[in-house]
């Protein structure tokens, strides 16, 4: 194609930041209590003193500091080398206790998440909210009806010592300290987050939401998510994560931990859009027992650099995953992420379809792993993942890694990288719709299969942050 | 009285240095259908593409008018403002993006204003009843997934919701069955009226059958060799283009 | 100091390296103290044929031997082949007939060799055509002898393929050794503009087999084209490594494999492709198949598409599965055996890429092998 003639349309021009908007509003700092610099065993002491806990989590997070000191910083993916960590307060604790009222919420707390629509989430259909403010759980609310048929919805905290034979049965068994220097750290100081409990048979008919939020400037989040879907159960449950920007760093480390029963369903869907100082390295697993199926519907936007993959292990028979990924780099971003299946028993089906999208020098990074043992024969799998380039100042990798242990499996992969085609662009512009509009209908369309997953303000959310993002793209 | 809707005058363009029109010159007024047939690499596709503006192409000398204004100076989307519709030979597949949502956002942007959602509908619906066309495919993605005569079908329901002055339907017959051809054809007649023109681009001399145009033109080489009536395709329909008297 | 002697200083500093997906077999890196001559035919005036050792000295090609690869066997194997090889060619063309010279080299293993270490160079000069075979295989008399009779034979091979300006290279490698032996070898390309390269690899042999094939696709309209045969038979252990990196504008790139896999057999394999920043409107493809023949086999497929420019199609598709059972069905209620219906099964499998290889004898050879080895 001549592309002289096609100036018009090859043009690009840059914006450098976008407005975030509200998630850029900084509160004052107001703490009750904010841990000195650094990680050393009197902190972790103390956090473990301020909570409170039994003393087998006191324990847990001792063993995991002493670990944490002992692994080396991963040196694959991304590069960590600016994530200093001595500079990360690692626990702080907002200066409020948690309410089940919304108007027991200090002001500015609630003014921010009244600016991201939170209660306003409430309001519209959800089945429970929770927002976590720094390190603490600072809202949580449940609808009366699944409460009584024994759904429990509450923070972390809270289920350490109210509900403590399930929390200790599940913490950090699938997720250890052992796994990786950042699942260490996390079982050191890990703090706030949800747990949620379905009982047998019960299905959750509307979403439980979650928000985090984290304000406080060079503060860590590393919040612990434990949902167990009992037998024949069901629950959609929706994270979202945002954080203010500061010139200092943040890291969030987070956990999440699935476990989905015989013939049980979970939905978890997840937007985060941290500001971009953020170091996102979350863990989040999923273990899946007989015919018991996960979906996992994902969106990474936000933070400076983001490893995350969200693992599904099919353990029982018959169990499925099913994973729909969307990653947004743009300018300073290296979003490493993707997600890992195991199949480890017969039967047992998966589906991945992961896109991504780099502009203005974002670096997007697929990287996937798809795991078949030995035993786990007449397994399906396919796997999709599609990377759209805006611009070639910008970089697009995929990896996807295959490892097949038995010859009964029917593996389907497919990778495509591109960038979007004029002619496509011609043809939308031959029906009288401007380059600009023409560009945001490609990419919405390309993103259209995450979207239709979301609930609708999470999809109005997408929709805007990509106009936001592809405003001032087109020359 | 007749309006002009396009002139094109000593039209020349070229694709990556190598030129391909030599000099096109060709009038077509308000309530014509014209007929352009020609071998295959005549440049047929390449007029229907330069006048849309495609940007593979480099036009090289020439004046267009198009409903009194300067063609050549307009992006692709303002031809389309302007009233020029082009069904293309190959549709673009454009994933995620519904037949409805494109559909009325194109007819938002023609027409300036947002179209009612209910009147909308019903007026897709009835079109595209006359094209034999099932109203899921509203909800389908353009073009994709689309067979050969899906995707042509559903570029005269373009055709029909934008109401352009000037339709060029680039060999909208190749790849159809005679079902099919026969449904566009007459559907393509229907939306022919007095205040609009069509440009059929084919080297299919059958559609005669379905459509009656006021005028046939030779395309070889780059260059319209002889202009006439209906009687021309038949008499090509007899010789072929190879008994190049012309 | 001299070429070999500084490559046998630089690997008699290195440790024997630790593979993690393929563990390396012990015994590896004989230094032996004899050559081994190939039988080797060219068809053509306009080819040049220099035994490398003697070219190490007289020819100024060889200094450029320095190749920066992104992926590559390692630094051990390259210092270990440059310093001990005992066989080799440099072979250059200036052909530009219509029908490419063929060179055709066989090299075969038994005897008193069973190590061979070769190094070979491929050039194209401007715009000249050229078509090489290297076929590895032991002698015919020690098909039917028992593999823990015969001495543990080797390959360690380098090619460096030279595609001058508007040239077209083909090279056709088919390793065919005993069960029991290993095979080493790797493929640097340089593809100059408007330059064409390609490169078949059949693997039908050895125990234990590591290809490592890289591209580089510098040159403006160049192109790179590997096509992959493979056959994983009981306790064979596979890893593949083929990258194609697109630096020039409008380059085009494909990988193709096909495999089956039977019995315990491992295999490992990993397609890169690069775009540079720079190499618009490049059109870079890799496609897998595996065919699962047998129960125990592991199949491990690393693609991987690295993409710094915006104007390219890159595309990787895979695809591992059992063998059709009701191909199999069909073919025994015809009257085939379950090993003649498999044996047909693969060989239909490698006829996609078979039949783009203009040698019959090539062609036939492979087929052969399949049926001796199939069982």
């Amino acid at each position: 194609m001549n592309k002289e003639s096609g100036d018009d349309m090859a043009k690009k021009s840059y914006i450098e930041e976008v407005d975030r908007g509200v998630y850029d509003i900084i509160n004052r700092e107001d703490h009750k209590y904010k841990a000195a610099k650094g990680l050393t065993e009197e902190i972790i002491r103390e956090i473990s003193r301020e909570k409170d806990e039994p003393a087998w989590m006191l324990d847990y997070r001792l063993k995991s500091l002493e670990i944490f000191n002992a692994k080396p910083m991963p040196t694959w993916g991304a590069d960590l080398s600016e994530l200093d960590m001595d500079n990360i307060v690692h626990y702080v604790r907002p200066n409020t206790g948690m309410s089940t009222s919304w108007d027991d919420v200090p002001d500015d707390i609630k003014q921010t998440f009244d600016r991201l629509g939170i209660p306003e989430a409430e309001r519209k259909s959800l089945a429970g909210v929770g927002a976590q403010y720094d390190s603490e759980v600072v809202y949580h609310s449940m609808r009366d009806d699944l409460k009584a048929k024994g759904v429990v919805y509450t923070d972390m905290d809270s289920a350490v010592k109210s509900y403590e034979g399930i929390v200790r049965k599940y913490f950090m068994t699938m997720i250890t300290n052992r796994d990786h220097k950042f699942s260490a750290l996390h079982g050191a100081v890990w703090s706030g987050g949800s747990f949620v409990y379905v009982p047998e048979g019960i299905e959750v008919d509307f979403p439980l939401q979650s928000y985090f939020r984290l304000n406080a400037k060079g503060a860590g989040q590393f919040e612990h998510t434990l949902i167990v879907v009992e037998k024949n159960a069901s629950l959609h449950f929706i994270e979202g994560c945002s954080a203010p920007k500061y010139s200092v760093q943040n890291l969030h480390a987070g956990a999440v931990e699935l476990f989905v029963k015989e013939g049980a369903k979970l939905r978890y869907s997840t937007i985060e859009n941290w500001s971009r100082n953020m170091y996102n390295l979350n863990t989040k697993r999923c273990m899946v027992e007989k015919n018991g199926k996960i979906e996992w519907v994902s969106g990474s936007f936000g933070s400076k650099v983001s490893m995350l993959y969200p693992m599904s292990i099919l353990k029982g028979e018959g169990a499925s995953s099913e994973f729909t990924g969307i990653t947004f780099a743009a300018k300073g971003q290296y979003l490493d992420t993707g997600t890992k299946v195991v199949h480890a028993a017969p039967n047992t089906t998966s589906i991945v379809n992961s896109k991504s999208i780099s502009k203005d020098g974002g670096h997007a990074f697929y990287r996937g792993l798809l795991r078949v043992t030995p035993n786990a024969i007449n397994v399906k799998s396919t796997v999709n993942c599609e990377s759209l380039m805006l611009d070639n100042q910008s970089k697009s990798d995929t990896l996807p890694i295959i490892e097949i242990g038995n010859a009964k499996v029917d593996i389907g992969h497919e990778a495509k990288i591109g960038r979007i085609s004029d002619d496509t662009i011609f043809y939308l512009m031959s029906r009288g719709i401007s380059e600009a509009e023409a560009k945001a209908m490609i990419v919405r369309g390309f993103v259209e299969p995450i979207t239709k997953e979301l609930p609708l303000e999470y999809a109005v959310e997408l929709n805007n942050l990509i106009n936001l993002e592809l405003e001032g793209t087109i020359g | 009285m007749t309006s002009d809707i396009i002139k094109i005058r000593d039209l020349k363009s070229s694709v990556a240095g190598q030129q391909i029109l030599k000099g096109i010159n060709l009038d077509i007024k308000a309530g014509e259908i014209h007929v352009i047939m020609g071998p295959n690499g005549a440049g047929k596709s390449t007029l229907a593409n330069v006048l849309m503006g495609h940007p593979a192409h480099t036009v090289d000398a020439g004046e267009v008018t198009f409903m009194s204004k300067d063609l050549l100076a307009m992006k692709v989307d303002e031809r389309a403002k302007t009233g020029l519709f082009l069904s293309f030979q190959y549709p673009e597949e454009v994933p995620g993006v519904t037949v409805e949502n494109f559909l009325r956002t194109a007819k938002k942007e023609v027409a300036g204003i947002m179209p009612m959602a209910l009147s909308f509908k019903k007026e897709l619906q009835s079109n595209m009843e006359m094209l034999n066309m099932d109203s899921k495919y509203l909800e389908r993605y353009l073009n994709q997934g689309f067979s050969g005569g899906e995707k042509k079908k559903n570029e005269i329901l373009q055709m029909a919701v934008l109401k352009p002055k000037l339709a060029i339907l680039d060999e909208t017959d190749s790849g159809l069955d005679i079902d099919a051809i026969r449904v566009v054809y007459e559907s393509v007649q229907k939306l022919s009226s007095a205040d609009n023109a069509i440009l059929i681009i084919t080297h299919y001399n059958k559609i005669l059958s379905y459509i009656t145009p006021d005028y046939v033109h030779v395309l070889v080489d780059g260059r319209i060799v002889r202009s006439g009536d209906v009687s021309l395709a038949e008499e090509i329909e007899s010789k072929g283009y190879e008994q190049r008297e012309w | 100091m001299n070429f070999r002697q500084h490559h046998q200083d630089a690997f008699n500093k290195m440790e024997t390296p630790v593979w993690n997906r393929v563990s390396l077999p012990n015994e590896l890196f004989p230094k032996p103290n004899y050559k081994v001559e190939a039988s080797i035919t060219s068809d053509s005036d306009y080819v040049n044929v220099t035994a490398f050792c003697d070219a190490i000295d007289s020819d100024d090609s060889i200094a450029q031997l320095e190749f920066t690869a992104k992926k590559q066997l390692g630094p051990v194997f390259k210092h270990y082949i440059n310093g001990y090889a005992n066989a080799g060619y440099v072979v250059k063309s200036t052909s530009k007939a219509f029908k490419p010279p063929v060179v055709d080299i066989h090299y075969v293993l038994g005897g008193e060799t069973h190590t061979l270490i070769d190094n070979h160079v491929i050039i194209a000069e401007a715009g000249a055509k050229l078509d090489v075979i290297i076929d590895y295989h032991v002698e015919k008399s020690d098909y039917n002898k028992s593999e823990n009779t015969l001495e543990q034979t080797a390959h360690y091979g380098m090619t460096h393929i030279f595609a001058k300006r508007g040239s077209r290279v083909r090279v056709f490698k088919l390793q065919r050794l005993n069960k029991s032996a290993y095979h080493f070898d790797q493929v640097f390309a340089s593809v100059e503009e408007s330059a064409v390269v390609d490169v078949f690899d059949v693997q039908v042999g050895s125990q234990f087999k590591a290809i490592s094939h890289e591209f580089d696709l510098k040159g403006r309209h160049s192109e790179g084209h590997i096509k992959s045969i493979y056959f994983g038979d009981q306790d064979s252990k596979l890893d593949l490594s083929f990258t194609m990196n697109h630096r020039g504008k409008k380059s085009n790139s494909s990988i193709l494999s096909k495999g089956a896999l039977d019995s315990n057999a491992l295999k490992v394999f990993r397609g890169n492709l690069f775009f540079e920043t720079g190499a618009s409107q490049s059109v870079g493809k890799e496609e897998e198949f595996v065919m699962l023949l047998g129960d125990n086999i592991k199949s491990d497929s690393i693609p991987a598409l690295m993409c710094a420019e915006d104007d390219v199609i890159g595309a990787h598709a895979a695809s591992v599965g059992q063998v059709d059972l009701n191909k199999l069905f069909y073919l025994m209620s015809r009257g085939f055996s379950e090993i003649e219906a498999k044996k047909l099964v693969i060989k239909a499998s490698f006829e996609e890429i078979l039949s783009d290889v203009p040698y019959e004898a090539f062609r036939v050879t492979v087929a052969h092998e399949v049926d001796r080895r199939v069982c």
